[in-house]
């Protein structure tokens, strides 16, 4: 099986399977458009990942690497939360510093697979938890005025456009 | 071949502007050819002249259509490839799409919303003896518990509550043969709608310039009614508002002087009885003359007055206060059917809220099926000796898998399903296997969620202790904290920006569109929840309101014609629905829970119970063993 060399952003280069290097878009369009073939053994350089979600991320994508294509979305499809499977709920239980990294990774690479199920992780976050309660989770600062926050109380609707 | 593929496209290009220019001439005159009009045959393989006939196209939508050019127009009123504007798109919804795909579309449609008018039913809270009932506490406690039902129970209350606030005039229209004494609260509108709509004169005469906190600011088509309106809302609320807060005072103070509160309790109840015939109309304006006349005494005070109720209100409400004192409403909910004559005590409840088509069907199921008629002891199980103070309670049913939790939130008004982390999900797998650890277990998680406070509109804002108590005897408490906003956000804000200066990574950084990536995946209850955390998801969340949101009218009386008045769309309002993931099943959980429960209930005394602790006889078995020997003998 042919094979190819990755590079992180910290330098460190990751030798994969081919086919498992392809889940992701961005390195299949790379490698089309720069007309790779397997004599080639110039690492691929990825800029914007480090290596230990370099790492995390290969380890992914040899897990799914025999997984049908994932279907297209489809919008009056109802998304859900609860389809994650155990081997991916278990890979998934790191500190969300990583998590993040994870799904930034995933959206760089483009793989469709991986940013769904990290996406969906944070979703779970996040579901059914009070206002205050998400703040703690994600550190995030509440950056309304008194007035607005009684304003939009007060009306009882959460999201409002007009 | 550049030069060929050139002509080539310069020809086509001529062929366009001459078919367009034809089609120009057809359209002008809008003429159909004779062989046209009524040619419906795909091949037709007639030679185009001009005048009879036209040349045969495909259909540029792609549907795959073949007609004569001259029926293109026509054709697209009916193409199910052409882009058209949602049925909807007079009530809001802005979506296009191809023709063959509106079907689909309008069960998740935005405009296609629907208001549940689901009702139940509670008795007022009566006291031991049955009779008398206890008074309505006029604040609206917002209390965090994790018992589903008593925090229903609240959120009826609060409604009942505000429903007070309006005018008579509006409480007698909703009256009918059916609820004749208490119509079903909410109102359908909010109470500061009806509050500004018939203004009393005496407010009105009070009217301040301040209009800075009043709602209207943010639905606000202007006009001269309106700021009128608002100026008299801001008025009237201004001194209900410190009407409250000295009728807190009062009503705590007289609690806490509990024989002269029953003195009181008794001489108004009785009065009540006596006259049976009074209406409801009538003791509510009773009651409402009453917080006038306190009002006045809490507008005349001046601010330092004020400040020392806001501190008497926090010394009352850093003291135990028994549930008791916060709950008017039986816990228990009765379901009599809409079309029936309901008792003349009892309360009506309506769920009043909207939601999307696709979503109103699991809402139904969900929340009144299930949650609702469960709560009687199906879903939620109290303890058996909750007649006597118990408050214990378990779930008995995990919502669709281990790691989800039902919960209440008094913000939204609405149940919510909360995903619970990995880690729960352990301790949940542990408490299945070791099943006596269960209660301990749960508490803590209560426990760690009490210290989350929940920070709702005015000032007013208290949390409670999960245990809250549920029996008739309301000898439990529950520990009730004041909130106050404006120094509970100070301090919030700086543990947390102290905090975010050692992460490296933060939510808000994340692109656009994986923001939206992950918003997707979350249910209307969420989305509202996260919209109200900060500015920035705020603005990312109402970028999703076309595709998860819904748009309602907002109606208003407005004057037409000098004296004539008519109800029109004052504007529409897009929200998210409180609609959660929907529930699909039910898994059963650890059903030991009560059982190990009672060796510990600290009510399940035997001193307390009729049970007898020296051994005695059951029946005279000598007597019957003999009996059988001689059956025998014979």
């Amino acid at each position: 099986m042919p094979q190819i060399k990755l590079q992180s952003s910290d330098g460190e280069s990751f030798e994969i399977d081919l086919e498992v290097a392809r889940q992701s878009v961005t390195i299949k369009t790379m490698l089309e458009d720069l007309g790779w073939d397997e004599s080639d053994d110039d690492p691929v350089p990825l800029p914007n990942v480090n290596a230990a979600i370099l790492k995390k991320v290969v380890q992914w994508a040899t897990f799914h690497k025999d997984d049908p294509p994932p279907p297209e979305d489809d919008e009056n499809k109802e998304k859900r939360t609860d389809d994650i499977c155990t081997w991916d709920a278990e890979f998934l239980k790191v500190d969300q510093g990583t998590l993040f990294e994870l799904i930034l990774a995933a959206n760089y690479l483009d793989i469709k697979g991986l940013l769904d199920v990290t996406c969906k992780t944070v979703a779970n976050m996040i579901k059914g938890k009070s206002p205050e309660e998400i703040r703690k989770t994600f550190n995030i600062k509440n950056d309304f005025t008194p007035a607005e926050e009684e304003q939009m109380m007060s009306c009882n609707c959460s999201a409002t456009m007009e | 071949m550049a030069n060929t593929a050139n002509e080539q496209n310069d020809m086509n290009k001529k062929e366009n502007r001459k078919i367009s220019e034809e089609e120009a001439l057809a359209y002008s005159l809008s003429i159909l050819h004779a062989h046209c009009e009524n040619c419906i045959d795909k091949f037709c393989n007639i030679k185009p002249d001009g005048l009879s006939s036209c040349e045969i196209i495909d259909c540029e939508h792609g549907c795959g259509q073949r007609l004569h050019m001259c029926l293109v127009e026509e054709h697209k009123s009916w193409c199910s490839h052409v882009k058209v504007s949602c049925i909807n798109a007079t009530y809001g919804c802005r979506h296009e799409m191809q023709r063959r795909k509106v079907g689909l579309h309008l069960n998740a449609c935005p405009a296609s919303t629907i208001h549940c008018t689901m009702e139940w039913n509670r008795w007022p809270m009566h006291s031991e003896d049955e009779c008398i009932k206890y008074p309505l506490p006029l604040h609206n406690p917002h209390v965090r518990c994790g018992q589903l039902d008593v925090a229903l129970a609240l959120r009826d209350q609060r409604m009942l509550v505000e429903s007070m606030k309006a005018p008579q005039r509006t409480r007698k229209v909703l009256q009918n043969s059916i609820t004749k004494r208490y119509p079903g609260v909410p109102f359908g509108v909010r109470s500061s709608s009806f509050d500004s709509e018939y203004p009393s004169t005496e407010t009105s005469q009070n009217a301040s310039e301040d209009e800075s906190d009043t709602p209207w600011d943010c639905k606000s088509p202007p006009g001269l009614q309106r700021s009128v309106c608002s100026r008299i809302y801001g008025a009237s609320k201004q001194t209900s508002d410190s009407l409250s807060a000295a009728l807190d005072y009062v009503s705590h103070h007289m609690t806490s002087q509990n024989k002269h509160l029953s003195g009181i309790q008794e001489s108004e109840e009785s009065d009540v009885i006596d006259n049976g015939n009074m209406s409801k109309a009538d003791e509510m304006s009773n009651m409402s003359d009453k917080s006038n006349d306190t009002g006045n005494h809490g507008d005349l005070n001046d601010e330092s007055e004020s400040d020392a109720i806001d501190t008497k209100i926090k010394d009352i409400y850093a003291k135990e206060v028994k549930l008791k004192e916060l709950l008017g409403v039986s816990l228990n909910i009765e379901c009599i059917s809409k079309y029936q004559p309901k008792p003349f005590k009892m309360y009506t409840f309506l769920c009043a809220q909207n939601f999307r088509r696709d979503e109103y069907a699991w809402h139904t199921k969900n929340v009144h099926h299930d949650i609702q008629c469960g709560l009687n002891g199906w879903l939620q199980q109290r303890c058996p000796l909750a007649y006597q103070g118990c408050n214990f309670s378990v779930q008995k049913f995990y919502p669709n898998n281990l790691r989800s939790k039902l919960v209440h939130s008094a913000l939204l008004e609405s149940f919510g399903l909360v995903t619970m982390g990995s880690d729960v999900d352990e301790d949940e797998n542990d408490e299945l296997s070791t099943k006596f650890q269960d209660l301990t277990v749960e508490n803590q998680n209560c426990a760690e969620d009490k210290n989350v406070s929940i920070e709702i509109g005015k000032r007013k804002l208290r949390e409670a202790t999960p245990e809250i108590l549920t029996s008739q005897k309301f000898d439990s408490v529950v520990k009730v904290f004041p909130r106050f906003r404006r120094s509970s956000v100070g301090e919030n804000t700086q543990s947390l920006s102290s905090e975010k200066e050692c992460k490296p990574f933060h939510i808000t950084s994340f692109p656009v569109e994986v923001l939206q990536h992950i918003m997707r995946y979350l249910d209307g209850f969420s989305l509202n929840n996260l919209s109200l955390t900060c500015k920035y998801l705020r603005d990312i969340c109402c970028s999703l309101l076309d595709e998860k949101g819904m748009v309602l009218q907002i109606w208003e009386k407005r004057k037409i014609n000098g004296n004539q008045s008519a109800w029109q769309v004052a504007y529409q309002k897009w929200c998210f629905s409180t609609a959660f993931t929907p529930i699909r099943k039910w898994i059963p959980r650890n059903s030991s829970a009560i059982h190990s429960h009672l060796k510990v209930c600290p009510y399940n005394r035997n001193e307390d119970c009729n049970v007898r602790t020296e051994p005695y006889q059951l029946l005279e078995m000598k007597e019957l063993h003999t009996s059988d020997n001689n059956d025998k003998m014979v």
